[in-house]
């Protein structure tokens, strides 16, 4: 409760405006533009007299009007948003000549998070990003709020009160409709309200770690492949010493790229973790980390729709396993899984999930993996089709430069490798199975995802049999549930006789 | 359990089909004319001649066996669909799931008097197609009935939720169980 009772009078907040850097960050483009096209002009113009008498002054009047009516545009536009809860809504108005209005039911909001980039963390502002719980209305309710940091904990905070049912604090008399800031609440960030024995913090170790072991699969290959296909390359050109040069310092070129690339890659992955600290605060999830950009997220726990614990290539190798929720919302980098716990210890990761979410039983009571058949049949199909797809394109670039005919069979025996690598690997990890209330698949090959998702949160099933499984007793699933990016959730093929209790299962959440 | 769908729509999926094989079969001809018909190799040209062939017998057959297939069945509680050709995909929605209902007749619908009903859930849409109009009118009646029960149902106990104070702590909890407590 807030101490200042007597300033709680009921559910309606009065009118917050955008912070004014939001104007600057809308409008700095053009106003580079402005400053480039002014000094460009003025240089030109004072060194040739010539151009005082052309078009030239013309030109640059009418960029700087131009660049000033688009400016005062958005200072009107700014001045003219207003952002204010009332009885259950929240409404973010724009009242210039193209009136908006975004009305948004407060019980359908899902997630109010914090997020600041490092513009925002030098003048201390912040983004407050909204969430719904639908797709349907997830693009009409992208509403950009940028608010000082006082006003932004405060305004999550009141979003919370209302879906709570608590009352709004709301000052009355002279601090009414019209000032910026009136809340009585004291300014809180969400995780000093959480008990230390609620909270995981990463140490600067363990971000590093992380930010290592995220390394995907692919930036491998593509390491490997920019490393080795310039040497081939180079061998193939010795002959030609002008040639062998110009390909020698463009295999260095090129491995110095992949290698430069790869090493910012995990450098970002670093900052991304940095101070990562999430803790368990009543029926939310509320996460902070981040150096350049720095995010505060408030995930209820009721609308985790899935949580998939992912262990990439390199964390197969170390034991790292890494957390992500599914829900509507969230960043477009999170569209597929809003990191809850990054790539840790396997041996900390099952602490740090008692801690956060104790009442996820995810122990597997029964499951079905890929019968040993249809295990065999997938891998000499795939053999086959990639052998038919290497001798097509070797025949063809063959016939069109006879010299160059080992790269397609070098590229179709790599790729044929690595597919027969993966099917084998991802053979032996397919699995269907089922929990007390959650519907678990186990699938990958280089990066392992086991996806656990609550029966209940499931929109519909599907479940495919092609001819060969037909004969071979096997099905897929294929669910649908409520997330930001990946709706569909996929598995590979096992043995049928899983679908009936699964379908057992799904049947008894309606 | 399963109705079998009306015998007209096996010619609205024929129709259907051999309009997509005319325009596919025109995008295979002008990328070859354009594009690859200087290849030395004639296995571009075996290549795009097959896959006209596969386009053509996919377009003549499918509709006869999908229209075997094809199945649909509105229970009390769910609604299931099968269809395929090669491949069968058996779907179930709850009809507690379903959060918009609507009748769409396109053009080809209308030339054989069918329709599609689409159900929409809140993780994507399915379609029950290739239904007689008076039919899919009233199933899509009853479903309206049946998804205005449940949002009264939802809606009640969430009345039931604001009032009473304990805190919702378990994530295997049903949504209708949320509670909040505001002290």
């Amino acid at each position: 409760m807030p101490e200042n009772n007597e300033n709680i009078i009921g559910t309606e907040m009065g009118v917050l405006r955008n912070h004014p850097s939001k104007l600057l960050e809308e409008s700095w483009a053009m106003l580079a533009f402005f400053a480039v096209t002014i000094f460009n002009n003025y240089r030109n113009i004072s060194k040739n007299d010539e151009m005082i008498n052309g078009k030239a002054p013309i030109i640059v009047f009418a960029v700087i009007a131009i660049c000033l009516f688009y400016l005062l545009l958005r200072f009107f536009a700014w001045r003219k948003t207003t952002i204010s809860i009332k009885d259950g809504l929240l409404i973010y108005k724009v009242d210039t000549i193209n009136k908006k209005e975004h009305d948004i039911s407060i019980s359908t909001i899902s997630n109010v998070n914090l997020v600041q980039n490092i513009f925002e963390m030098l003048i201390g502002t912040y983004k407050v990003k909204i969430d719904t719980n639908s797709l349907s209305t997830a693009s009409k309710t992208d509403i950009s709020i940028v608010l000082g940091k006082k006003e932004a904990y405060e305004f999550k905070q009141n979003i919370i009160a209302v879906q709570r049912g608590d009352s709004v604090s709301f000052a009355h008399g002279d601090n009414a409709t019209g000032e910026k800031n009136y809340f009585s609440r004291p300014v809180v960030s969400e995780m000093e309200g959480i008990e230390e024995d609620r909270i995981v913090r990463l140490t600067s170790s363990q971000s590093v770690m992380a930010g290592i072991m995220e390394i995907p699969f692919i930036s491998f290959i593509i390491l490997i492949a920019a490393v080795v296909v310039p040497i081939f390359i180079g061998i193939g050109a010795s002959n030609n010493n002008n040639t062998a040069e110009s390909v020698g310092i463009y295999a260095i070129l090129t491995s110095a790229f992949a290698i430069i690339g790869m090493v910012w890659g995990i450098a970002k992955n670093i900052f991304k973790y940095f101070n990562f600290t999430v803790g368990r605060d009543e029926d939310r999830v509320v996460l902070s980390y981040g150096l350049f950009t720095k995010k505060e997220y408030a995930i209820p726990v009721d609308k985790i729709n899935g949580m998939i614990y992912e262990t990439s290539f390199i964390g197969n190798i170390f034991k790292y396993t890494d957390v992500r929720i599914l829900n509507v919302g969230g960043e477009a980098e999170e569209a597929f899984g809003q990191i809850m716990i990054p790539p840790v210890k396997d041996k900390s990761l099952q602490q740090y999930m008692d801690i956060i979410l104790p009442e996820a039983k995810l122990e597997v009571k029964s499951s079905a993996g890929m019968p040993k058949k249809f295990f065999i049949y997938r891998i000499v199909k795939n053999l086959i089709i990639w052998n038919m797809i290497t001798v097509i394109a070797s025949k063809i670039i063959t016939a069109e430069a006879s010299d160059y005919w080992w790269i397609p069979v070098l590229a179709g025996a790599f790729i044929t490798m690595l597919v027969f690598i993966y099917d084998i690997i991802s053979g032996k990890n397919a699995m269907l199975g089922l929990t007390d209330s959650y519907i678990v698949i186990k699938n990958g090959g280089f990066t392992i995802k086991v996806s656990y998702f609550p029966s209940e949160k499931i929109q519909y099933l599907n479940r495919n049999t092609s001819p060969v499984e037909r004969l071979l007793g096997v099905s897929r699933l294929n669910m649908s549930i409520l997330s930001g990016g990946d709706n569909d959730q996929n598995s590979l093929s096992v043995d049928s006789a899983i679908f009936d209790k699964i379908e057992a299962v799904y049947k008894a959440t309606y | 359990m399963y109705k079998k769908i009306n015998p007209k729509a096996k010619w609205l999926m024929l129709l259907f089909e051999v309009i997509v094989a005319i325009i596919t079969t025109i995008i295979i001809v002008v990328v070859f004319k354009l594009f690859l018909t200087n290849l030395k190799s004639p296995i571009v040209r075996y290549l795009c001649i097959a896959a006209i062939v596969l386009t053509w017998g996919y377009a003549l057959i499918s509709p006869f066996v999908r229209s075997v297939w094809y199945r649909y069945a509105f229970n009390k509680d769910e609604i299931r669909k099968r269809e395929g050709f090669l491949t069968v995909v058996e779907t179930i929605v709850p009809i507690e799931r379903l959060q918009k209902l609507s009748l769409e007749t396109g053009l080809f619908d209308r030339m054989f008097g069918l329709t599609r009903v689409k159900l929409t859930t809140a993780g994507g849409d399915v379609d029950i197609r290739y239904l007689e109009i008076e039919k899919a009118e009233a199933i899509a009646e009853s479903l309206k009935n049946k998804i205005n029960k449940y949002a009264r149902n939802d809606s009640v106990e969430a009345n039931k939720l604001t009032e009473n104070t304990t805190s919702k702590n378990d994530i295997n909890e049903s949504p209708e169980d949320d509670n909040h407590a505001g002290e």
